[in-house]
């Protein structure tokens, strides 16, 4: 069912999730202990990316950031996916149809508010979590996945195959699961992974707001803004997390461009 | 006829976002008398604020209320210190759509200069400067920006308001960092279709008609590249807004973020309702206008409008 | 061309003396020939500059900028609660006493008062003080003597519902909590005497009552304020009060006061003819507007401690040349509190009050520039002596042998921290020093107006707290933070002593300051016996200047007084 494209993709997000799993155990130092005398060391022999504010050790920190925001941001694409390819597609599939749109609407209503402000602040009421995180960008990103999926499978209802599927007597469920959704969710999915450098945005906004990672552990956008405060002097507590952010993006979109190609 | 029922749609639309709003603001388990009065206020002082501020009657008759008075374009007066949330959020607004603006206006630009160069074939380095453009981070790269304008850029002082022209020229290194994304999806896209049109059989007609190559550029080929690039233009308007928000904490310019977010750890319910019914109002209008757009880029559209 | 621009610009916001230059520029008429233009540019570019040249001049001498960190609250002193506004508004706005250089009660408004019970208190309120100009009042001078009746209206209005900070006076003055709740239409303890003479009659003794009205956070204000007609621009566009410098205008990034001409107190005349308050929110590029000279103070917040200060907490020698600085206090304190209904075993509160080490955290996280408490009442005020020995504070033998009679066994202790003064930093260092302890605490980070709320609630074992007091004396705090029948507001972590109320209860009959700070410190020992909250310190801030001034004096409530500035020629 998964073509050749989408199995490479599968595969080099699987990668993707071992690697951050197994990332932390490279880390030499304990991100989390702190230690007041050695605050705002440079990048050295000890400290490859220098310590931070309370004088842990910026690499660790990284390593274990990149992790958690990772896995995070992963998961939440990939349940994002699989809501928006339902809705999605059921929302094509019956074009023009009250189901559409009511799609339609309430899609266009969760782009039109800021919501991850919003849900953040309704969230961060009751106690922050990582998993209340995850919620919340699953929530914002099914819309745009759903909508790709939408636009395809429209494209794809009025093709002979489906016309000659309906005519012999297929279950309507039948020809949209066996027929158009293979093929619509082939490109909706490569599309969205371009969406994982704003899930991994949206994660470190969260992280900014106190949602997500709490102290002491590390996350990358927490580790930038809070690292803004010194970026004069000691400038590598939030560079390092930044450019760990800038090169995963980047190997993303390199895959994605590999695989459009294909 | 498809005007009027474009035209409800969108007022359902509006109308699902004050009902939206009430709900997160009113039916939740908050306290916005006591954030107003600080921890140091007894609990009767606090009560009557409740009281006074409405908080203590039903909801559906809360909503009733306060439907009646947006109607009315009275979105009341900020729980923080009694200022009109209409004025406040406002000046806000026209900020951060001054910024917007000119954001979309240097996009513009630069996927102008993109097609320019498409005619020359110097492709390759816009293609490698998109792909950095697009991982940048929006902290990093606004980061930088920031940096780099506090020492060497002149204007650093944003009155607040958009009294002279000159104000704008501080929104310029802010709308840059804003601008980097859209630049890089809108001429990756426009490069895209670009190739895609050139192979197809009317432009070889052209050609093959005598027309340079920049000719049939410029006359042909753009209007077809235009629409899926008009398209990316809608969506990316939503996100355009999101950006905003960290670009503005960032550049410490005064606008609906910085708004929004303040209005938030303040509790400001009255402030938060209005931004989000009025930021609502400007997205529905742009799309509005985009769908407005559309059938006079692409006249195939308008008929397949009419059935 | 440029310099045309820069007088068109100016044109904008100086004041008419500027006029007669800026004049003869805007009636160049561009139907003139382009080249007529130029040549009169030209010609005139020399007045231009001419022009421009004294007008800085002008300002550098009589001009100070300060550099503030966010938008100041509407200038309105019922509803403005936020300590970093004070340093504007308390230069427009004061209050009928203040505090001296030794941090005993100074004179302000009122110039004498007496009291024989310490019940009923009189104040006589100066003569000749004339509120500043403005078009709220209506008649031809803009402006009017301040009386007894503003004294009235103003302390009306704070008891009323309206005011943030009728907290303050709601369980003093007699009659006040009635009109707070609406159950009457004015305070029976304001009296007017007569047009200079202002009474308020409290409910039980205060001998303490003076040290409640020290700053000009209950500022006397016209009641032409709160009028229909000007309630709408009252704090925005207009703000009228008694002192040294005037309102003149208001955006959401500048603020700009002038010199009143009128200042009553002969003695602190302005030298600087306008004060220019900036907002800009990101202390780097607020410290590097210092360092460029557009901004002549800032008050260092302490993520810039790095970058201005040597390890030891000394001044940079870079930043030493250049600014002098200046270190005041404010009554503050910095705190971890303890919800006593849930965190009921006091050998534990007692094991993690030992095994916190508060000079560690000064030295490191503060460079210095703070210092150690052992009790929640500022050391210093009104001339209070702790009865803690800071160096006995830290006893981690202690600490463990309360830990082990504790019933403590390993379980996770939820303490709440939130954004503001360093508050997830210091609960990141507590939250370690507990663990070499033996004690597991998991930190939650919330807003700060979460965690109040949750605080409020009691839903919160632990929490980071900080209060910035605006008495000048320990009786007002120890009633409002300790007493049971101020559960749960504001005696946040849920304290009650029976014996610790009658104590503070006994407190109203001491007259005597001296024989006051000794009682009060001896019910602050007791009440540390149950550790109600892990006191750490009292933060001491830090602000960079320009040497081209001085004479900056900061008095102990953190009140800028700008008017003793002089510039330096």
């Amino acid at each position: 069912m998964l073509s050749n494209k989408n199995r490479l993709l599968g595969t080099c997000l699987l990668v993707l999730f071992a690697l951050s799993y197994l990332l932390p155990f490279a880390a030499t130092q304990d991100p989390v202990s702190l230690n007041l005398d050695n605050r705002f060391l440079a990048p050295s022999l000890d400290h490859l990316f220098g310590t931070d504010d309370l004088g842990r050790d910026v690499l660790s920190r990284v390593l274990h950031g990149f992790s958690i925001t990772v896995m995070v941001s992963l998961a939440a694409l990939v349940s994002a996916l699989l809501i928006g390819i339902f809705f999605g597609s059921i929302a094509g599939y019956f074009y023009k149809r009250w189901v559409d749109w009511i799609f339609n609407w309430v899609t266009s209503l969760i782009i039109s508010i800021p919501f991850l402000l919003i849900m953040a602040s309704i969230l961060s009421l009751t106690k922050p979590n990582i998993i209340k995180a995850y919620l919340i960008l699953t929530g914002i990103m099914w819309v745009n996945t759903a909508r790709l999926v939408r636009a395809d499978v429209i494209t794809r209802i009025h093709l002979e195959y489906v016309v000659a599927s309906r005519a012999f007597g297929y279950p309507e469920w039948s020809i949209l699961i066996r027929g158009i959704l293979p093929a619509s969710m082939a490109s909706a999915i490569l599309f969205s992974i371009s969406y994982l450098p704003e899930i991994i945005a949206l994660e470190a906004g969260l992280s900014f707001l106190g949602l997500g990672v709490q102290p002491p552990n590390p996350g990358l956008g927490k580790m930038i803004f809070d690292g803004l405060n010194y970026i004069y002097t000691a400038p590598w507590i939030a560079l390092f997390p930044a450019f760990a952010l800038f090169l995963l993006v980047l190997c993303i979109n390199i895959i994605q461009g590999l695989l459009k190609d294909k | 006829m498809h005007v009027l029922q474009r035209s409800i749609y969108y007022l359902s639309l509006w109308l699902g976002i004050v009902l939206f709003s009430f709900i997160l603001f009113h039916a939740v388990p908050t306290d916005p008398a006591r954030a107003v009065l600080g921890p140091n206020a007894g609990e009767e002082q606090v009560q009557s604020l409740r009281i006074r501020m409405g908080l203590d009657q039903p909801l559906p008759k809360q909503f009733t209320s306060y439907l009646t008075e947006v109607l009315q374009f009275n979105f009341g007066t900020s729980f923080v210190d009694n200022r009109s949330v209409q004025v406040e959020v406002g000046q806000k607004l026209k900020v951060t759509l001054a910024l917007i603006a000119i954001s979309l206006v240097m996009t513009l630009l630069y996927v102008g200069m993109t097609i320019t160069f498409e005619a020359f074939n110097i492709a390759i380095i816009g293609r490698l400067l998109d792909f950095i453009w697009v991982s940048l981070p929006t902290m990093f790269s606004g980061l930088l920006i920031a940096l780099l304008s506090a020492h060497y850029y002149p204007f650093t002082q944003f009155s607040g308001s958009l009294s002279r022209w000159t104000d704008l020229l501080f929104l310029l290194p802010p709308a840059f960092v804003l601008a980097l994304y859209p630049m890089a999806i809108l001429s990756r896209i426009i490069r895209d279709e670009i190739a895609k049109v050139r192979h197809s059989q009317f432009v070889l007609a052209a050609r093959a008609n005598g027309l340079s190559k920049r000719d049939v550029l410029y006359q042909h080929i753009l209007r077809n590249a235009m629409i899926p690039m008009l398209a990316a233009l809608a969506n990316q308007i939503p996100m355009l807004f999101t950006s905003t928000f960290i670009i503005e904490i960032m550049f410490s310019i005064p606008g609906i973020g910085s708004l929004l977010i303040s209005s938030l750890l303040q509790r400001d319910f009255p402030m938060l309702e209005g931004i989000v019914i009025l930021n609502g109002l400007v997205v529905i209008l742009v799309y509005m206008v985009f769908e407005l757009l559309y059938p006079i880029i692409d006249p195939r559209i308008k008929s397949s409008n009419a059935e | 061309m440029s310099n045309l621009l820069k007088i068109l610009q100016k044109t904008n916001r100086q004041q008419s003396v500027e006029a007669d230059c800026s004049q003869n520029l805007i009636h160049i008429k561009t139907k003139y020939n382009s080249l007529f233009f130029i040549v009169a540019i030209a010609l005139l570019a020399p007045l231009l500059t001419a022009c421009s040249d004294t007008k800085k001049e002008n300002q550098e001498t009589s001009q100070f900028v300060i550099g503030i960190a966010a938008e100041p609250e509407r200038l309105d002193p019922l509803t403005m609660k936020n300590p970093k506004t004070f340093i504007l508004s308390w230069q427009i706005y004061e209050g009928l006493l203040g505090l001296d250089d030794e941090g005993l009660i100074a004179p302000r408004l009122a110039e004498k008062w007496e009291t024989e019970d310490f019940k009923t208190w009189t104040f006589h309120l100066r003569e000749n003080v004339y509120f500043q100009s403005s078009e709220i009042f209506d008649n031809s001078e803009n402006t009017r003597k301040m009386t007894a009746e503003d004294a009235l209206s103003t302390y009306t209005d704070y008891c009323s519902a309206d005011a943030y900070s009728s907290f303050l006076l709601t369980d003093s003055i007699k009659g006040c909590a009635d009109y707070n709740a609406g159950k009457a239409d004015s305070v029976e303890g304001l009296q007017v005497i007569d047009e200079h003479t202002f009474q308020i009659t409290l409910l039980k003794p205060e001998p303490f009552f003076l040290n409640r009205l020290t700053t000009a956070w209950i500022a006397i204000f016209p009641k032409e304020a709160r009028s229909a007609a000007h309630k709408e621009s009252w704090g925005l566009q207009t703000a009228v009060g008694t002192g040294p410098y005037r309102l003149e205008s208001k955006t959401d990034s500048e603020i700009i006061l002038v010199r009143n001409e009128k200042y009553w107190d002969k003695s602190r005349q302005p030298a600087i003819g306008k004060l220019i308050f900036r907002v800009i929110k990101n202390n780097q590029i607020r410290l590097a507007e210092l360092n460029k000279g557009t901004i002549d103070l800032m008050v260092v917040p302490n993520t810039l401690f790095p970058t201005i200060l040597n390890q030891d907490g000394s001044v940079k020698e870079e930043y030493k040349k250049d600014f002098q600085t200046e270190v005041y206090t404010t009554y503050n304190s910095n705190m971890i509190g303890f919800n006593l209904t849930s965190m009921t075993d006091v050998h534990l509160r007692r094991a993690m009050n030992y095994g916190t080490n508060r000079e560690l955290i000064v030295k490191k996280l503060l460079f210095g520039h703070a210092d150690v408490t052992g009790g929640t009442v500022p050391p210093g005020i009104r001339g209070y002596v702790p009865p803690f020995k800071e160096d006995a504070l830290f006893d981690p033998v202690l600490a463990k042998k309360e830990l082990q009679n504790s019933k403590y066994d390993g379980e996770e202790i939820e303490m709440l921290v939130h954004e503001v003064a360093n508050s997830e930093q210091v609960g990141e260092i507590f939250q370690s020093q507990m663990k070499d302890l033996g004690v597991n605490i998991k930190l939650t980070k919330m807003d700060y107006n979460s965690v109040i709320g949750r605080m409020i609630k009691g839903d919160a074992p632990m929490f980071g707290m900080f209060f910035d007091y605006v008495f000048s004396s320990p009786e007002p705090i120890l009633l409002n933070l300790f007493t049971s029948a101020k559960r749960p507001v504001p005696n946040f972590m849920q304290y009650s002593n029976v014996k610790v109320d009658k104590a503070i209860e006994d407190l109203r009959r001491i007259g005597d300051s001296t024989e006051a700070n000794k009682q009060c410190a001896a019910i602050e020992a007791e009440i540390m016996e149950e550790v109600p909250a892990i006191f750490l310190y009292r933060e001491k801030y830090l602000t960079l200047y320009s040497k081209k001034f001085s004479g900056l004096s900061i008095n102990q409530h953190g009140h800028f007084q700008f008017e003793l500035v002089k510039s330096v020629q």
